[in-house]
């Protein structure tokens, strides 16, 4: 029993990198149409961003909080450099194109890391404030998933928020809803695209630095988590965040229990259930059709 | 055509193969080695084109059937299964996935079919890693032995030549073949290829079959040439190599993978004599290519080239470009996206 309610967890911790990751994803699909392919890419350079940040900042007792407000704006400004020098050029191009420059983004950071980093593992330890387990009516858990867990549902409800009560939640659904006609009524496009792709860049970083501790930084980062992303995107729908939210829980959740079943093929559990989700509801779980 | 400039055709196609057959007398070892990996590249990059290029059907897992061919002649000739039997089991098998991977993936379309693909790839590429005791998981299956007359680095060139020469031939012969036309069609017009009567899901479906064969034999001859086989030939950057190639060439022209698998090889090796970063270099190149020709290299190329050859066109007969018919405009495809 002990040993089912640590799975549910850590599966909620890992739901939580995935939907922060995946809400970005979704909501640059959604409004600019753009497939960014080098999203884990980006999630793996903010991995290392966060490491190096950690050990400068390490005398400090606050290193944890100080990464905390370094990385993810870090990743809010490299994401707004990323859209307004390259991807704003291919917005007509289409998907190939997409293709063919984010595939090219992801040699060039992963080279950049190389160059940078080396090829070693890096680690961050977990904050020392959040060591250790709780136990509550003879159950333990792990105070940092906890506390991860913790921030996700925050930063899920302030997306939420801010898409369905906020002006420019408002226009960010009419652009995904008509682009053509949002852009007729005046909104700013060029602007609005560069704020979806920049806030999604920070939730990558944001992803990042809340994860660090839990897993190890290294090149092979970025594209395991790419694919679980967007399984999680095509579950949940392509454009919606709640989607994202609801099928990062269901994958989370069935990495967690299918480690227990065969721990080297979680994955292949994963892609099955999307493949499942697929026959019956094309669209995805929360997506319109085409 | 005149005959004339049929003669000046059959000539120049003459000519290339007999530079290409002649090669081993030329190049250093290195080369030869090169030479080789272009033409699996090559063949690799055209298979794609089948699914990509006249099909219309963007896939980021096309190493998964790369790998299927590999994995399955490497296992074969281990298990001591004879050569020949090898080399036809490998794609066979490959195109046996194709079916499947199509009958899951071509229900969707543009973004939705490439995260499909994609992650129907990423699925057998974990399934090789995983699986060690049938490959050796990240070890790679080693110990390969190709027969004794394929050692020789100019027999496995010449062996290499052939079969993506035959297997280049006949892609050609499927692109311009009633079934050729009809998936153009489908590819350019769904709505009114279905209204023509053309059983769209089957079609799109075969051209995955025999993408996925073709890729097979690419496969399967890699797997000969290293004497070994890695699952990094199932990982999606694999995919993202040939995926690269079509779109650098020009999807819309027959041979535009080709052209792109040439030129991609070229960079990446030119890049890789000077600098171990050579990926940095190599991703640079292709977001300079994504900004300033993101239809690819291959129509302005051939634009040129018909230019060259053809200097005394009338401005009508332009077109002249030996593209498929059809090709959609810019404004088309941006169409279909949205």
């Amino acid at each position: 029993m002990d040993l089912w309610i640590a799975q549910l967890v850590s599966g909620l911790a890992s739901a939580t990198l995935l939907f922060l990751l995946a809400s970005g994803f979704t909501l640059t699909f959604g409004v600019s149409r753009v497939l960014n392919l080098a999203h884990g890419a980006m999630f793996a350079l903010a991995g290392y961003l966060a490491f190096t940040t950690s050990r400068l900042a390490a005398a400090s007792p606050a290193w944890f909080w100080i990464m905390l407000v370094l990385v993810p704006p870090a990743m809010l400004g490299i994401g707004l450099v990323v859209e307004r020098t390259l991807l704003r050029r291919i917005y007509p191009a289409g998907i190939d194109a997409q293709v063919l420059l984010t595939v090219g983004l992801i040699y060039v950071i992963n080279d950049v890391i190389r160059l940078i980093w080396g090829t070693g593992y890096k680690s961050v330890h977990i904050p020392a404030e959040f060591v250790g387990r709780w136990s509550v009516a003879g159950v333990q858990f792990s105070v940092y998933q906890l506390v991860v867990v913790g921030f996700g549902v925050a930063v899920a409800s302030v997306l939420l928020l801010a898409i369905h009560r906020t002006r420019w939640g408002l226009l960010l659904r009419a652009a995904a809803e008509d682009r053509q006609m949002s852009s007729a009524l005046g909104v700013n496009e060029p602007r609005l695209f560069a704020l979806v792709f920049a806030v999604g860049s920070a939730l990558i970083g944001l992803g990042a630095v809340l994860t660090s501790p839990l897993l190890t930084v290294d090149l092979e980062l970025g594209t395991g988590i790419l694919v679980e992303a967007l399984v999680v995107v095509v579950v949940g729908g392509l454009g919606s965040i709640a989607g994202a939210g609801v099928a990062a829980v269901i994958i989370g959740l069935i990495k967690a229990f299918g480690i227990l079943i065969a721990p080297q093929f979680d994955i292949v559990f994963v892609i099955m259930f999307m493949a499942l989700v697929l026959l019956f509801r094309p669209a995805g779980l929360f997506g319109h059709s085409e | 055509m005149n005959p004339n400039r049929r003669a000046l055709h059959r000539g120049a196609y003459l000519l290339g193969i007999a530079v290409l057959v002649g090669l081993p007398w030329v190049l250093s070892t290195r080369d030869l080695h090169f030479a080789i990996e272009l033409l699996i590249a090559g063949l690799f990059a055209m298979s794609l084109g089948m699914i990509m290029g006249q099909g219309g059907m963007v896939s980021l897992g096309h190493a998964a059937f790369f790998s299927i061919g590999g994995y399955t002649a490497g296992l074969l000739l281990k298990a001591g299964v004879d050569f020949s039997l090898a080399m036809t089991a490998a794609p066979l098998a490959a195109a046996a996935a194709g079916w499947l991977m199509g009958f899951l993936a071509v229900r969707r379309s543009h973004a939705y079919l490439l995260m499909l693909t994609f992650a129907l790839g990423q699925l057998v590429y974990s399934v090789f890693f995983s699986w060690r005791s049938l490959t050796g998981g990240d070890d790679g299956l080693i110990g390969i032995r190709p027969p004794g007359w394929l050692i020789p680095l100019e027999n496995f060139y010449w062996f290499s030549l052939a079969l993506t020469g035959v297997s280049i031939f006949v892609l050609f012969r499927i692109f311009q073949s009633p079934f050729g036309y009809s998936l153009r069609a489908v590819r350019d017009s769904p709505n009114r290829a279905i209204a023509s009567g053309i059983p769209v899901r089957r079609q799109q479906i075969m051209a995955f079959v025999i993408g996925a064969f073709f890729a097979g034999i690419a496969g399967a001859l890699f797997a000969f040439f290293n004497r070994a086989f890695f699952p990094g030939s199932a990982h999606w950057l694999h995919s993202a190599d040939a995926f690269v190639a079509v779109i650098v060439g020009g999807p819309m022209l027959s041979f535009g993978p080709l052209v792109g698998a040439v030129i991609l090889e070229f960079l990446s090796e030119f890049i890789s004599r000077y600098t171990v970063y050579r990926f940095l270099f190599l991703g640079a190149a292709m977001i300079f290519i994504a900004l300033v020709a993101p239809y690819g290299v291959g129509p302005p190329f051939m634009r040129l080239i018909a230019r060259i050859w053809q200097p005394a066109k009338t401005a009508s007969e332009e077109p002249q470009v030996p593209a498929p018919l059809g090709r959609p405009s810019p404004e088309h495809k941006e169409g279909e996206a949205a």
